[in-house]
């Protein structure tokens, strides 16, 4: 059986617990312990810090079998929320956070409002009839991820004051 | 939307991938990455976190707390980590994200009504404005308490009405709180006596034990670029007040009934007056073990040396902080705790004595195995360390005797024995000086209540003592009967060019034997009046800077015969009393098991120790230390942490020596270590039987004892929980 690299949390069940901070990161065994308490928090999964190991170890690259693992859990997330990532009439929408052993707080990153684009922003205007809110969601979506996936990651660097980020924010100050 | 995706394209030329799952492998991919983002590294070199721990990454359904009036977020913690109350507090922002509470763009609203604060209390609390999801988020609160069995930092989304639970983790907390905390919930059953032993960190004990500048204020002083300078945080705490440069004007501002911080390039002996007159001490020069810093440690007193941005100039009477002049009588505030110097007067915020803490150590006492002694040299600080529960003196300096208030006379016949030319000379000055030292000696073994007492004879070089001024030495020839050239002339003899490893301690006593008798004889005359006056004492003679056990055979057999003569003299059997050594030189560590044939007891003087065995000065370290903390040539400043693999080494070579020979061999150790929570633990586990501080730091080394030994158990027990 191929090494467990994902680990599901939610609806009163966990895979993990509070125990196993070198493996899930402070924040994903809380989670997962909150989880199997039954108290409610947002259904998802972790990747494990091996993971991350063998990301840098191997020049970006994931590990054999990952993807179905997350495939898997995804699953499980679509079908508790009663949605599905990228659908345009009921799309879920996820979170992608870091969760280290020790508390680093604020020194990575974070993405919010993965599952959004033209397609499914439609579609969630019609289900919560609050365009202003899907619009606002979208635009910090496009400005986190150009920020921390298409730049930051990529090891771009700009001038003072010219990276992506502040340029969106002056486009947005225009519109 | 369009525009905003165009503009993406032109700053980076990529498009913003449309597809959902794309984006998903993308943010975990950037999630990954950003382990070593440069952010992160640094953060991880300062708190000494491993590179290759990696992060998880943590894919959730998003909850959207902005998502109109009955959609909010906020952060609560179980009890207020500032007091420690037992009481849900925190805050809460409608109709926003997670990082608009911690952003502090909108003010938050307080969580409940019982803790509204005078900022706040026209806010609506979540209790008044949601109070089904209030008591909702309540019982989880209560019930994650018990479950992790402390207190809780919570991160909450509440979505059109349906509360979500984001975070939960053991909650950071000031040392009052950690205190309350630790009490309270012992109280309540919730943790063990030992666990809430566990919860106070040593170091938080400071915290308790000073007054500390207000860290709101502190805050607003930075911000608004008051901090000036920054040194070594010598002594915790903090202090306001205006600025002397010369221990005279501290002494006199001080009657005056002003508040003074005494600011010097570094200071001496001949500074302690003013030193105790100042309610904080700043040096330009100097390391942690300085002589201010060992002086302001001692008695709690806040003090920062080493703020080498500083530079002073006492006759000009003021000093200038890269360019800036301050003059004297300026306001300055010191934070000790940290090293930071202020511009200006900062507020205090007042450490009163907490009831709780003496409940606290009377079980921390329960615990330890290691005895805790304090250093002291007066009987006023005997019965301070008393107070904060020292069982015994680790050392006594007889050489406080001479600086300081009422030091004129038995400082005065001192250079007077110094200056001597001959025995006899010597002899008759050093019988003048005896009844001070008996005097000194017998009130402290007083104060001690039957503690024991370890005292040491003179250690210091003796030309460290030698007048330096024309008016002093005038005295001196007058009463010698020698001129002025003669007295300048004997002090030049007395010059060393290495006075630390010169004619001091041990050295002394062999060439003049007369001076160790002289002490012998005070020291066991004190003891023997008590002792005749049906009053408990028990010295403890050391010899210091030995490293040969020939020389305390030699020292030994003066001892022996003056015992002989004291005991007869008042008529005793015999007088209860230990001969040792103190083990600072690493040959008489080495040589333990030959030294212990002659020694009852071992001390280590870990000062010198790490001096000697490392080859640096002590004195000097200002000069390389902080390139070698910087970089990482050395992971702690080994006067401050016992190096472990070096002069650990050598204390256990001593331990194991010096037990082989006499198995009962009592073994404690009294530099500035003894108050350093790492090291504590060290000796401990070493095996040693005490260790000694400043009287301040008794209750922080009674406090690692106690978790090291309770840690020692549990680990033989199997592993800890969470």
């Amino acid at each position: 059986m191929a090494k467990k690299f994902v680990y599901f949390f939610g609806s009163g069940a966990a895979d993990g617990d509070k125990g196993m901070k070198e493996l899930l990161g402070g924040k994903g065994a809380n989670l997962a312990e909150m989880a199997s308490l039954g108290i409610p928090v947002p259904p998802g999964f972790t990747i494990t810090t091996q993971v991350c190991t063998h990301f840098m170890e191997s020049r970006s690259r994931f590990p054999e079998g990952l993807e179905r693992q997350v495939e898997t859990a995804l699953r499980k997330v679509e079908k508790i929320m009663g949605l599905r990532l990228g659908d345009p009439e009921r799309p879920l929408l996820l979170s992608v956070r870091s969760g280290a052993r020790a508390s680093m707080p604020g020194m990575m990153e974070t993405v919010l409002n993965i599952g959004l684009n033209s397609k499914t922003c439609r579609g969630l205007i019609r289900k919560t009839g609050n365009p202003r809110f899907v619009y606002d969601a979208y635009r910090r979506l496009i400005q986190m991820y150009a920020d921390v996936v298409m730049e930051k990651a990529e090891g771009i660097e700009h001038e003072e004051g010219m990276g992506v980020r502040q340029q969106l924010d002056k486009e947005m100050e225009r519109m | 939307m369009g525009i905003y995706k165009a503009k993406v394209k032109e700053v980076l030329g990529k498009e913003f991938p449309d597809d959902a799952r794309k984006q998903l492998w993308g943010g975990i991919a950037a999630v990954f990455k950003s382990w070593n983002g440069r952010r992160a590294v640094s953060y991880r070199r300062i708190e000494g976190i491993p590179d290759d721990w990696g992060t998880a990454t943590n894919i959730q359904a998003m909850v959207f707390g902005n998502m109109g009036a009955s959609s909010a977020t906020g952060v609560a913690f179980s009890r207020n980590p500032a007091t420690g109350e037992n009481a849900f507090y925190g805050e809460w922002l409608v109709n926003a994200q997670g990082e608009d509470v911690v952003a502090g763009l909108r003010t938050p609203n307080p969580l409940n009504e019982a803790t509204k604060s005078e900022q706040n209390k026209h806010l609506p609390s979540l209790e008044t404005s949601m109070p089904r999801v209030y008591r909702e988020l309540d019982g989880y609160r209560r019930r994650l308490e018990r479950h992790y069995r402390d207190m809780q930092d919570i991160e909450f989304t509440i979505q059109e009405g349906r509360l979500w639970m984001l975070q939960c983790r053991v909650g950071k907390r000031t040392g009052t709180a950690a205190l309350r905390m630790a009490m309270d919930m012992r109280a309540e059953k919730m943790i063990s006596d030992k666990e809430a032993v566990l919860r106070l960190q040593p170091a938080q004990l400071d915290e308790l034990l000073h007054p500390v500048v207000d860290p709101a204020d502190e805050k607003q002083a930075q911000a608004a670029g008051r901090l000036i300078a920054k040194g070594l945080p010598a002594g915790p705490g903090g202090a306001s007040g205006q600025v002397v440069f010369t221990a005279a004007a501290a002494v006199e501002w001080a009657r005056q009934k002003k508040t003074v911080i005494l600011v010097r390039e570094e200071t001496n002996p001949e500074d302690v007056e003013g030193m105790r007159a100042a309610t904080g001490i700043l040096t330009a020069r100097g390391g942690m073990t300085s002589h201010a810093a060992l002086v302001a440690r001692g008695w709690g007193k806040c003090c920062i040396v080493g703020a080498g941005d500083i530079h002073v100039e006492p006759a000009a009477g003021r000093m200038t902080v890269r360019g800036k002049v301050y003059k004297e009588g300026d306001v300055l505030t010191l934070n000790g705790t940290r090293g930071y110097v202020y511009e200006g007067r900062l507020e205090m915020r007042d450490a009163t004595e907490n009831p709780l803490f003496k409940g606290f150590m009377k079980f921390v006492d329960k615990y330890r195995r290691l005895g805790v002694r304090t250093n002291a040299d007066t009987p006023e600080d005997a019965r301070l360390a008393r107070s904060f529960g020292a069982e015994g003196i680790g050392l006594f300096r007889t050489e406080h005797m001479f600086y300081g208030k009422g030091s004129d006379r038995p400082l005065f016949l001192l250079r007077k024995m110094i200056l001597a030319k001959n025995e006899a000379e010597r002899r008759k000055a050093l019988d003048e000086l005896f009844p001070f030292v008996k005097a000194a000696i017998k009130g402290t073994l007083e104060a001690m209540e039957g503690y024991p007492v370890t005292i040491r004879l003179l250690d210091p070089p003796l030309h460290e003592f030698v007048p330096k001024s024309d008016e002093k030495r005038a005295e001196l020839a007058r009463e010698l009967g020698v001129s002025v050239e003669d007295v300048r002339r004997r002090g030049e003899e007395l010059h060393e060019s290495n006075p630390m490893m010169g004619h001091r301690g041990v050295r002394l006593g062999i060439s003049y034997p007369e001076i160790s008798e002289m002490q012998f004889r005070a020291i066991l005359e004190a003891a023997a009046e008590l002792c005749a006056g049906g009053k408990k004492c028990l010295p403890e003679i050391m010899i210091p800077v030995t490293s040969h056990v020939n020389e305390l055979t030699h020292q030994k057999a003066i001892c022996r015969r003056v015992e002989a003569e004291v005991r007869a003299k008042y008529g005793l059997k015999r007088i209860a009393y230990l001969y040792g050594t103190m083990i600072e030189v690493p040959r008489a560590a080495l040589t333990a098991d030959e030294m212990a044939r002659e020694a009852e007891f071992f001390s280590f003087g870990t000062n010198d120790l790490t001096q000697m065995t490392f080859g640096f000065s002590r004195d000097d370290i200002g000069g390389f230390m902080k390139g070698y903390l910087e970089k990482k040539i050395l992971a702690d400043d080994p006067f401050q942490t016992l190096d472990i693999r070096g002069i650990d080494k050598l204390v256990r070579i001593a331990v194991e020596g010096g037990r082989r020979t006499r198995p009962d061999l009592k073994i404690g150790i009294c530099g500035e270590h003894g108050g350093d929570p790492e090291s504590v633990e060290l000796c401990h586990k070493a095996g040693l039987n005490y260790v000694s501080c400043s009287p301040f730091r008794v209750p922080i080394a009674r406090l690692a004892a106690a978790q090291v030994a309770i840690e020692e158990k549990m680990g033989a027990a199997g592993p800890k929980g969470d």
